[in-house]
C-alpha cells in the first residue's frame, strides 16, 4: 500500500517555508504532497480542498482564536504543529501538539514528525514471514473460496479470517487475489493442476480491495 | 516551442494528446497552440503540473479551458487503451519464460484485469463523466470516485511491478529488466494523467 503523509506548512517568509519542505521531503519520501502557503486565507482555501495530516503553522499568521477555528474545521486526527520562529507567552505553545524551533536540529524536527504521524517502519514489515495458518489462507483465497468458506473450512470467524487476509497484505504488500495467485504458484502454495485454480483464474475480481 | 520540449520531456507527452505535429521551427508556444486550436494557458497549466507533480507552484487562478482539457484526457485515455497497454502486453508475453506455463498465466491474468480495471475507469470517464459536466450536482461526487479509483490503478501498477521483482524468477536476462524499466515509465505516465484529472480538471468543473 501506497502511504503518503499530506503536510502543510503556513509561513509567512519564503525562505523559511521552502527550507522546512525541502528538509521534510529528504527525511521520507512518504511526507508527501507538502504544501506551502503564506498566509491564513492561504490556509483555509488550502484545507478546505484536502485535509492534512499534519499542519505546521507559524503562530505569527494565526492567532490563538483562528486556531480554534481551524481545529473545528479539521479532523480530530489532524496534527497542528507551531513553528517557532519568535518569542511568545508559554501558554501558547500549549495549544498545539508540538512545537518546531527554528533552531531545532535536523535530527529533532524528524523524531517530532515520526512521532506525530507513527509512521510504520516499512523495513520491519517486509521482513516478516508468513505464519502457517497464513499461508493456508492464501491457498485457499487462490482456491477461489471467499471469506465465509475458508472460515468454515478452517473453522474459524469469517472475522479472524479478514484479519488474517489483512496481516498478509501488510505483510507481502501484495492486496489483489490475482497477485497472491502469482506468489502462491512461486512458492508452491498450490498445485497448478488443481482445477479450483482455473475457477479462480477466471473469476472476475477487477476489484482490489481485501474485503 | 522547441525549447521547451527539448528540456522537459514530459512535454512530449502532452504534444502527442493534443496532435501537435513536430518540426516546430522557431514559432513561439503561443503560435503553435494557436494553430492546433489549443487553449495557451490550458496547455502551459498541464506542463507546470507535470514538471512539478506536487504542485508547489501551480496556479489556481489560471484560466482552464474545459474544452481542452477533455480533449487532452480523451486522447490521452485513447493512447492508454489502445497504445501502450496492448503494447505492454505485447512485450510482457515476450520477456517469460516460456517453461513457466503456470506462472506465466498467473502473471498475464493479473496483468489483464489490470488493464480491464483501467478501460473500466477511462471508459467511466469517456462516456459518463465528460458528457454530463453540465450538471453541476454530479461533479462532487466525481471527486470522490475519481480520487479512490486513480490510487487503486497506480496501486494495481505498482503491485504488479513489485511482485514481477520480488517473485518472478529469471535467469539474468536483459529483456525482463528492460520490461521492468517500461512498467516504471508507464506507472509514471499513469501518474502524471491521473494529476492532470485530480489537480486541473477537477477544479475546473467544480
Amino acid at each position: 500500500m501506497k502511504q503518503s503523509v499530506h503536510i502543510v506548512i503556513a509561513e509567512p517568509s519564503d525562505i523559511i517555508r521552502t527550507g522546512l519542505a525541502c528538509l521534510l521531503q529528504k527525511f521520507n519520501k512518504a511526507y508527501q504532497p507538502i504544501r506551502e502557503v503564506s498566509d491564513y486565507e492561504q490556509l483555509k482555501t488550502t484545507i478546505s480542498l484536502r485535509q492534512p495530516e499534519v499542519l505546521i503553522i507559524n503562530p505569527a499568521i494565526c492567532d490563538l482564536i483562528s486556531l480554534s477555528l481551524l481545529r473545528k474545521t479539521l479532523s480530530t486526527d489532524v496534527k497542528i504543529v507551531a513553528l517557532q520562529t519568535a518569542l511568545a507567552v508559554c501558554s501558547t505553545w500549549n495549544y498545539y501538539d508540538d512545537v518546531i524551533s527554528l533552531y531545532d536540529s535536523t535530527e529533532q524536527i524528524q523524531q517530532k514528525l515520526a512521532r506525530l504521524t507513527r509512521f510504520p517502519d516499512e523495513e520491519k514489515k517486509t521482513t516478516e514471514t508468513l505464519t502457517t495458518r497464513e499461508k493456508e489462507i492464501i491457498a485457499y483465497v487462490v482456491k477461489g473460496l471467499t471469506n465465509n468458506e475458508i472460515a468454515e473450512k478452517l473453522f474459524l470467524s469469517s472475522h479472524t479470517v479478514i484479519s488474517h487476509r489483512r496481516n498478509i497484505a501488510a505483510k507481502l504488500q501484495i492486496h489483489s487475489t490475482a497477485g497472491l495467485t502469482i506468489y502462491a504458484i512461486v512458492n508452491k502454495l498450490v498445485n497448478l493442476d488443481e482445477s479450483e485454480f482455473k475457477i479462480a483464474k477466471n473469476a472476475p475480481l477487477p476489484d482490489i480491495s481485501i474485503e | 516551442m522547441s525549447r521547451l520540449v527539448s528540456e522537459n520531456r514530459n512535454a512530449l507527452l502532452t504534444l502527442i494528446r493534443f496532435d501537435i505535429a513536430l518540426g516546430f521551427g522557431d514559432r513561439t508556444i503561443e503560435e503553435i497552440c494557436f494553430d492546433n486550436q489549443v487553449d495557451t494557458d490550458t496547455f502551459l497549466a498541464i506542463i507546470r503540473l507535470l514538471s512539478d507533480p506536487d504542485c508547489k507552484h501551480c496556479q489556481p487562478e489560471t484560466k482552464i479551458s474545459v474544452p481542452t482539457l477533455i480533449r487532452y484526457l480523451r486522447n490521452s485515455h485513447a493512447y492508454f487503451l489502445n497504445e501502450r497497454m496492448p503494447a505492454m502486453r505485447e512485450k510482457l508475453l515476450k520477456v517469460l519464460d516460456k517453461r513457466e506455463v503456470g506462472l506465466n498465466q498467473a502473471v498475464t491474468n493479473y496483468f489483464d484485469k489490470f488493464v480491464a480495471a483501467i478501460r473500466k475507469h477511462m471508459l467511466y470517464e469517456n462516456n459518463e463523466v465528460f458528457p454530463q459536466l453540465n450538471n453541476v450536482n454530479v461533479t462532487e461526487k466525481y471527486a470522490h470516485v475519481f480520487s479512490k479509483q486513480h490510487s487503486q490503478i497506480e496501486l494495481y501498477l505498482t503491485e504488479f511491478k513489485n511482485i514481477l521483482i520480488k517473485y518472478y524468477p529469471v535467469q539474468s536476462s536483459f529483456s525482463m529488466h528492460r520490461f521492468l524499466f517500461d512498467i516504471c515509465n508507464c506507472e509514471q505516465e499513469l501518474i502524471f494523467h491521473n494529476a492532470v484529472e485530480d489537480e486541473l480538471f477537477l477544479p475546473a468543473i467544480a
